[in-house]
């Protein structure tokens, strides 16, 4: 038998340990799992199982994704270590449901955990200002999705201010990288009016970071109003449920963020055109008024000028009814003793002096009888 | 041009108090000449106010097709 070096327990413990540090410092391990629990709200174990074996992982609860049960196919970036007393156990680094199933499962417990605590009620979405100046854009800068907003944008309106944060938007980093933008949007020296959260279309993984819990609460704690969208896919994630206003694509949001400048000028120039027409008709209708006036002027005047005039004539009829001159041509006489006219036949007496006026002269005469009227009985 | 201190709508409501005064069944005739000439000086001075309004609107619209 060759001579082979004999550790002490402790010591062979260090040197796995030591070996497993220099071969494998950290190893990503997919399986199914089982025998989860949670320990004090703070400690997660579980194992990770397929038809083979199984290994125990130890994390911490801010490690995990969102809900996890067993059943769920998860891959799990670890430190694998023998714990002198506990055994074999990897400690966890980062975890993530994989494969379609386990991702909408663990979405859906996740979804249902925080609509329970409220963070999709509809209460809580602020409107979005319209057409903002200022906002924050988080995406990838390579990303078709950036460019599609980019190009949508800058046909449909400008001047936009745009601080671009450049984050990944699948795999490891990307929920680090997209909570982190998020928070230094909200940190900006002049605050955005909006953050736009935008990735483009991909598989149910590749859309993952989407829909974890640390990003979907990152996007409904932004005190600046967020506008997300994401992907292509009919599910909605839960950061675009999260937000203020969902669009459906990356273009969209670029569509509810702006109006069409081209619209807009359409819209313009036909009030401009209102504009020129109802001035043109109170003007119209002004002139036209003002005739209307100077023709009922005319004739209320016109009316009195007629009514003084046929009140003259009926005066003057009454007035000629009065002439002595058409009582004269009846036959009648004016008789005068002087200046006098006599009116009876006691203003004069026999042999006085008369005057008689006729209709075409006068008669001077003396008065040689007077014969008084009887009077009647 | 119009008096600065004219106002349309005041000219207009001063015609029509005008035009009201000689429907009356009791207005004298020296009045009636007296009216008649005020409410024409009025229509007058409203004509000018419409004029110089129009012209001041296309002014404004002349001004704005060359800048577009």
């Amino acid at each position: 038998m060759s001579e082979q070096t004999v550790f002490t327990v402790g010591e062979f413990v260090s040197v796995l340990n030591q070996t497993l540090e220099y071969a494998y410092p950290n190893v990503t391990v997919t399986g199914e799992v089982a025998n989860f629990k949670i320990s004090k709200n703070k400690w997660v174990y579980f194992d990770l199982k397929d038809e083979t074996a199984s290994v125990r992982f130890f994390g911490t609860t801010y490690q995990l994704p969102g809900p996890i049960e067993d059943g769920m196919l998860l891959v799990v970036r670890g430190v694998p270590k023998l714990h002198p007393l506990y055994g074999f156990s990897v400690t966890v680094q980062s975890m993530r449901p994989s494969g379609k199933g386990s991702i909408k499962k663990a979405a859906a417990l996740l979804e249902a955990k925080l609509r329970a605590e409220g963070l999709f009620e509809l209460e809580r979405k602020r409107p979005l200002p319209y057409c903002p100046t200022n906002i924050a854009l988080i995406t990838s800068g390579e990303s078709a999705a950036y460019h599609d907003f980019m190009k949508i944008l800058n046909a449909r309106w400008g001047g936009v201010h745009i601080s671009h944060i450049d984050v990944q938007v699948q795999g490891e980093a990307a929920v680090d990288q997209i909570v982190n933008a998020i928070r230094q949007a909200n940190e900006l020296p002049t605050i955005p009016e909006m953050i736009i959260l935008i990735r483009g279309g991909g598989s149910a993984d590749d859309l993952q970071a989407f829909s974890t819990e640390q990003v979907t609460r990152a996007v409904a704690g932004s005190r600046v109003p967020t506008l997300v969208a994401i992907g292509h896919e009919i599910d909605i994630s839960l950061a675009e449920l999260a937000a203020d206003v969902h669009a459906s694509t990356p273009s969209n949001a670029a569509e509810l963020m702006v109006p069409d400048r081209k619209a807009i000028m359409q819209q313009v120039q036909s009030r401009r055109q209102l504009l020129h027409r109802e001035s043109v008709r109170i003007f119209q209708e002004a002139e036209n008024s003002l005739v209307v006036k100077k023709e009922r002027l005319l004739y209320s005047s016109s009316a009195v000028f007629s009514r003084a005039k046929e009140q003259l004539v009926l005066q003057s009829k009454i007035l000629a009814a009065y002439n002595p001159d058409i009582i004269l041509r009846r036959g009648y006489a004016l008789v005068r003793r002087g200046e006098s006219i006599v009116h009876t036949t006691n203003d004069i007496s026999i042999g006085q002096a008369i005057t008689i006026q006729l209709d075409d002269g006068t008669i001077d005469a003396n008065v040689t009888d007077i014969k008084k009227k009887e009077k009647e009985l | 041009m119009p008096k600065k201190d004219e106002d349309y709508r005041t000219l207009s409501a001063e015609l029509d108090m005008v035009i009201s005064n000689l429907s009356k069944p009791d207005v004298a005739v020296d009045e009636t000449v007296e009216l008649y000439k005020k409410g024409m000086d009025l229509v007058a001075r409203l004509e000018e106010h419409v004029k110089h309004a129009e012209n001041t609107l296309e002014k404004i619209r002349l001004q704005f097709s060359e800048e577009s």
